[in-house]
């Protein structure tokens, strides 16, 4: 089994909650990037590919 | 970034300081971008207005590593960490999605509340009425361009704190960006809300089941699924 999921090794119901803990945390910046793309499409109808490089 | 590390390293400015103007510049070269590169582009082949933009993003880093070098940057401020249940949460990420949420809400009552928010969703809903009913659309395009030069400013500012600062980083986010946009529904914000939520769950917790770099495959597997089953987004279709 670790074989197939090398990481479980730490796995236990502690580690998967902390990832989960983990990944509600980080989406608020990637949801601010992509309410400003968002915005910027649904209004101007332009996809700017270079959004991210204005960061 | 480079500005608020420009400001913050180089002019010696507060950190706080130096984000704020960092929002200012990012939202002026949104303004500039828009102007030089958007608007004689509006009426074109999309094919033409992606190579436009995609050429701007390969100018904005080749500009950085003239100014700045190749070097991996780091403005050294750094805010510690919490310990809850035996668990270490990181201030930096903690404020990162505690502002993201705060200036989301501030976005949302800007768009209801005043009038040039109002115009920004009509636009939005009908392009052509609009201007007939006496909305400036070329001022409204600036506005918006503003508020989302603004957006990409203020997550450069909690950016700054999770990570160091080299010219590319904008191709390690612009992928996941733009796929959270098409999954959530191209110009759906709500749904790219929900879309961040869901794709960075699946990083998260695919990398914590696989290896680390399994799960940005994982978020993008689970993507091209989605997109077969729903090509207009999870969420298209409900702006």
């Amino acid at each position: 089994m670790l074989a197939i999921f090398p990481s479980l090794d730490c796995s236990s119901t502690y580690c998967l909650v902390r990832r989960f803990s983990t990944g509600f945390c980080w989406p608020g910046l990637l949801a601010l990037l992509a309410l400003g793309l968002n915005l910027v499409f649904g209004v101007i109808d332009v996809v700017w590919i270079c959004y991210a490089g204005l960061v | 970034m480079y500005r608020i590390f420009w400001a913050h390293k180089s002019l010696g400015l507060p950190f706080l300081a130096a984000c704020v103007i960092g929002i200012l510049i990012v939202a002026l070269c949104s303004l500039i971008l828009h102007v030089l590169i958007i608007r004689p582009v509006l009426d074109q082949a999309p094919i033409n207005q992606l190579l436009a933009t995609g050429g701007v993003l390969f100018f904005l880093q080749a500009a950085a590593t003239m100014a700045f070098g190749v070097e991996f940057q780091n403005v050294g401020v750094r805010l510690g960490s919490v310990l809850v249940a035996d668990m270490s949460f990181s201030w930096s990420r903690i404020a990162a999605f505690a502002v993201s949420i705060v200036a989301m809400l501030c976005l949302w009552l800007f768009l209801t509340r005043t009038y040039i928010g109002t115009a920004i969703r009509a636009i939005a809903q009908d392009r052509q009425i609009m201007p007939l009913m006496g909305v400036d659309a070329k001022k409204v395009y600036l506005a918006t361009s503003a508020i989302g030069g603004g957006l990409a400013g203020l997550a450069a500012s909690l950016m700054v704190l999770q990570y160091d600062i080299y010219p590319q980083i904008g191709l390690q986010f612009g992928p996941l960006i733009f796929m959270i946009c098409v999954l959530g529904g191209l110009g759906n914000m709500v749904g790219g809300f929900i879309a961040a939520f869901i794709i960075s769950q699946f990083i998260t917790i695919g990398s914590s089941c696989l290896h680390t770099e399994w799960g940005y495959a994982v978020a993008f597997l689970f993507f091209m699924i989605a997109i077969f089953i729903r090509p207009q987004g999870l969420f298209g279709g409900k702006s």
